[in-house]
């Protein structure tokens, strides 16, 4: 299996508050892997380096080869990393459609574009119904599908997630963690942020567990979910 | 004939002073649709009218060279200007674009060849009704064509969630100076307009109440379509005249009417959103008759 994205040392800062404090970690092509841990473990902080949001104090980020640390947002999604963002961050104001349109907004290739929309539409039958309604009128399940979706719409190589699962209900985590199954099944390596550990792990090849900014455990997804010192501090014992 | 005549006589310099004030709450309505509350855009509007008048006063330019130098001036001004500023968002964005108007405004009164607090005399009266219209109309179908380009799907996205647009690859800092700049054109635009209508130019026009004005148009006839702006420059243009006949009252009147637009319609007169769904609510009520 080849790695498609490494992470090495990476630190992150906000100010003189350290909340990555130098991680490393490895996808593998066309796996999930997941990273968990507790509020405040610098995990969304890592995510937001990743994808460029956040500029990293050190480290490095290779992705494919290359090395992408501190690229601009727009040149890591062109470069297919494309985050689905905490709380969603949709556009309340445009349609449905609209909304999964920008979502391809670095394409060219039309009928690429048609196609991922054919995708996005069978993975989430909902969102044909409701093309035309204001993203703000849907329903927060609504709105995480379509989240996903209008990442999906940009084709990435790799997809990453922060807290999918955030204030949804029981049976809609699990309709979203049911998709990201059926997206990986397609060959997308996915990056799962989650509070859920849970269920992130039982999807995912490969877990690391976060603390305080640092990497503590990382194994399989299986083995970390029996690992005693996961159950006891992430699954309720 | 006549009475056409004598209307024209009267009333043309109002009527060019509505079509330049359209350009101007158009311009600004640009910046707005990338989400830049901008107040730069009265000193854009003086740097153009500035350069136009100098190049036609001194170098006797043709008039459509004028014209495009008036637009490309404060162009080029923004660019440099824009890249630092358009860091700030917000009300800081405005604090920032407020002192580059006052900068501005103050070095125009102070530089000898702007002729300094006196302003410029004797431009000629180069400004036709056509020229007026015809830029009018490039500009309206230009910006239409750029609302549905992938420019401006970017400039919604921006001005509806940073974050998001970013996420989605778009160049946000890029896109929001080239939102800036073409802003800063079309205002120029209108300021060279402006100085070869009125014989006369001084830096009094371009400044921060200038700035607050174009704001105000463009809020009031509302942003969610190009219609808006161009329908609050004409009220705000024409409701000081119209009220003559209130005399002393009649900046107060003025006043309390923005007030009662703004608390009733805070999207403005023009929200097409809002027409719509009472168009649907007429013609179902039209329909539901027996």
């Amino acid at each position: 299996m080849s790695v498609l994205l490494e992470v090495q040392d990476l630190a992150v800062a906000y100010g003189h508050i350290d909340a990555v404090k130098g991680v490393s970690f490895q996808l593998e092509e066309g796996k999930i892997t997941a990273l968990v841990g507790a509020n405040g473990a610098g995990k969304s902080t890592t995510l937001l380096a990743l994808s460029g949001l956040l500029h990293p104090k050190a480290g490095s980020v290779r992705f494919a080869g290359e090395d992408i640390t501190g690229l601009a947002p727009h040149q890591i999604v062109r470069r297919g990393i494309v985050q689905v963002a905490e709380g969603r961050a949709i556009l309340t104001t445009l349609t449905v459609r609209e909304n999964l349109d920008l979502g391809a907004y670095t394409r060219r290739d039309r009928a690429g574009v048609a196609d991922s929309l054919a995708r996005v539409f069978h993975l989430f039958p909902l969102l044909e119904e409701r093309t035309r309604q204001y993203a703000g009128n849907l329903s927060g399940g609504e709105q995480q599908m379509l989240a996903i979706g209008r990442g999906l719409m940009a084709k990435p190589r790799l997809l990453l997630l922060d807290e999918p699962s955030m204030g949804l209900a029981p049976l809609m985590v699990q309709e979203i963690f049911r998709t990201l199954v059926e997206i990986n099944r397609d060959g997308l390596t996915v990056l799962l942020v989650e509070q859920n550990v849970r269920q992130a792990l039982k999807i995912s090849a490969q877990g690391y567990v976060l603390e305080t900014g640092l990497v503590v455990l990382a194994d399989t997804g299986a083995s970390l979910l029996v690992n005693p010192k996961v159950a006891e501090h992430y699954l309720g014992g | 004939m006549e009475a056409f005549a004598d209307f024209w006589a009267t009333y043309s310099t109002l009527i060019f002073t509505v079509g330049i004030h359209a350009l101007l709450a158009l311009s600004l309505w640009l910046t707005l649709s990338c989400g830049l509350l901008s107040l730069a855009n009265a000193a854009f509007m003086g740097i153009g009218a500035y350069t136009a008048a100098l190049l036609t006063l001194h170098l006797h330019w043709p008039f459509p060279m004028v014209l495009a130098a008036g637009g490309l001036a404060p162009a080029v001004v923004a660019l440099v200007i824009g890249a630092p500023t358009l860091r700030l968002s917000g009300v800081y964005l405005a604090m920032a674009t407020l002192a580059f108007g006052e900068v501005t405004r103050i070095l125009v009164l102070n530089l000898e060849i702007t002729g300094g607090p006196e302003g410029l005399n004797g431009i000629p009266l180069l400004t036709t009704w056509w020229h007026i219209v015809l830029i009018l109309a490039a500009a309206g179908y230009a910006l239409a064509r750029l609302r549905r380009s992938r420019m401006g799907r970017a400039f919604e996205a921006i001005r509806e969630d940073e974050v998001a647009a970013r996420m989605m690859g778009i160049d946000v800092e890029g896109h929001k100076l080239a939102a800036f700049t073409l802003g800063a054109v079309l205002a120029g635009l209108a300021g060279a307009l402006n100085a070869h209508s009125t014989f006369f130019i001084s830096p009094r026009e371009y400044g921060f109440e200038n700035a607050v004005d174009i704001l105000t148009m463009t809020i009031l006839g509302g942003i969610s379509s190009l219609i808006g702006p161009v329908l609050g420059a004409t009220i705000l243009t024409l409701l000081p005249e119209l009220l003559r006949f209130l005399h002393a009252y009649r900046l107060a009147v003025n006043g309390l009417i923005l007030i009662g637009v703004v608390l009733f319609l805070p999207t403005g007169l023009w929200d097409s959103r809002r027409l719509g769904q009472m168009l649907r609510a007429w013609r179902t009520r039209w329909e539901g008759k027996p």
